[in-house]
């Protein structure tokens, strides 16, 4: 299970410091992909709900008025009218979830006994009277996915385990 | 232990937080933190090379802040755009110079055949004359253009004349009409020889 790790006291000069040795490529010799942090604003992604890690829940519909942030298992529909939905690592969803932007490093899986797989929605964001813009799914290198996902673009590293997904780009 | 991280909110936790708190500043005092960091992304330097070749790929170092992630789905699907209608313009022209080296190749066999092909007067009738083209009998009237390129000026059907601008011929019954092909075997040339007999040839 996936815990939460946390800095204190630090200014967002010494984070940005702290963060920078992590952007180099951290085992070029070794022929490992290079990672990089991805940081994300819990504000600016609007994440309003949290599954804890450890937690295990089984929901047949969430209407979310923000983003979701899932550290623990969760199963069932997440429809988020506004933000992003963040599977961290070591977590596990399974289900469908639609939201403006979609992040995973974690598992998605689907039923084995089901007809229908999981499936991921990164709709965007359409702007009153603008064009819809957003709509991304990016996936970590370790992502485990067994869906059909959705999204208006898409960041989907190779060693990703997409063997069983279905990628479709939407309007 | 997970890779997740955050970074801790900035100010103090104070007591009394106003009713109107945003949804997402409960989180941010729940994980105590303002920011979640994902560690299993690709480094910014070759994430191109290591990402899926879909369509509308987004660089990891777009993704920071969801402005920014704007920016570059757009940008990418600008790109897929771009790829998919230079794509469809190859396409096009690899089926037009398909169609053409196709249709030079076919009229190379064609032209000749078309050149040899056996053609007859059958009958005169009172509008034009009956043409026997290959197997089928094609009706020609006065006015129109006859198999081999010449009008068809005239018919006398009494007589079994038809006339075009080179020649009047007449048509007589045929006796072996394969033996003649490609000619209009019962024709005499009007210029060729005067009318001796019966007005056969005019």
């Amino acid at each position: 299970m996936s815990d939460v790790r946390t800095t204190e006291g630090h200014t967002a000069e010494a984070r940005q410091q702290e963060l920078a040795p992590m952007d180099r490529p951290l085992d070029s010799a070794s022929g490992k992909p290079h990672l990089r942090p991805l940081s994300l604003s819990i504000r600016e992604h609007n994440i309003c709900f949290v599954v804890p890690a450890g937690a295990r829940i089984d929901a047949t519909r969430l209407d979310l008025p923000g983003g979701i942030l899932v550290l623990g298992a969760l199963r069932g529909q997440v429809f988020c009218s506004h933000g992003s939905a963040i599977i961290a690592a070591g977590a596990e969803f399974q289900g469908e979830i639609e939201a403006c932007d979609i992040y995973v490093e974690g598992k998605v899986t689907s039923p084995k006994n089901a007809s229908r797989v999981s499936r991921l929605r990164a709709r965007g964001t359409t702007p009153e009277g603008g064009a819809k813009s957003g709509g991304v799914a990016a996936f970590g290198v370790q992502s485990i996915v067994h869906a059909h996902i959705q999204a208006r673009a898409f960041h989907v590293p190779r060693q990703a385990n997409f063997k069983a997904a279905v990628m479709e780009v939407i309007e | 232990m997970s890779n997740l991280s955050t970074v801790k909110h900035g100010g103090p936790l104070s007591h009394g937080q106003p009713p109107s708190i945003l949804q997402h500043e409960i989180v941010e005092i729940l994980l105590d933190a303002e920011r979640i960091q994902l560690n299993q992304f690709l480094s910014s330097t070759d994430d191109a090379d290591e990402t899926m070749p879909v369509s509308a790929c987004v660089s990891v170092r777009d993704l920071d802040t969801p402005a920014s992630a704007q920016a570059a789905v757009e940008r990418a699907r600008e790109r897929a755009a771009r790829r998919r209608r230079m794509g469809m313009t190859a396409l096009g022209c690899g089926l037009v110079l398909l169609a053409a080296v196709a249709s030079f190749l076919v009229g190379q066999q064609v032209q000749p055949a078309a050149a040899a092909s056996s053609w007859r007067v059958l009958q005169v009738n009172p509008d034009g004359v009956v043409v026997k083209v290959g197997s089928s009998q094609v009706p020609v009237i006065v006015g129109g253009i006859l198999p081999d390129g010449q009008r068809l000026l005239s018919v006398d059907a009494q007589r079994q004349i038809y006339s075009t601008p080179l020649q009047d011929v007449r048509v007589r019954p045929q006796v072996n009409s394969d033996a003649m092909a490609g000619v209009p075997a019962q024709a005499t040339p009007a210029t060729a020889a005067p009318a001796t007999q019966g007005g056969q040839i005019e």
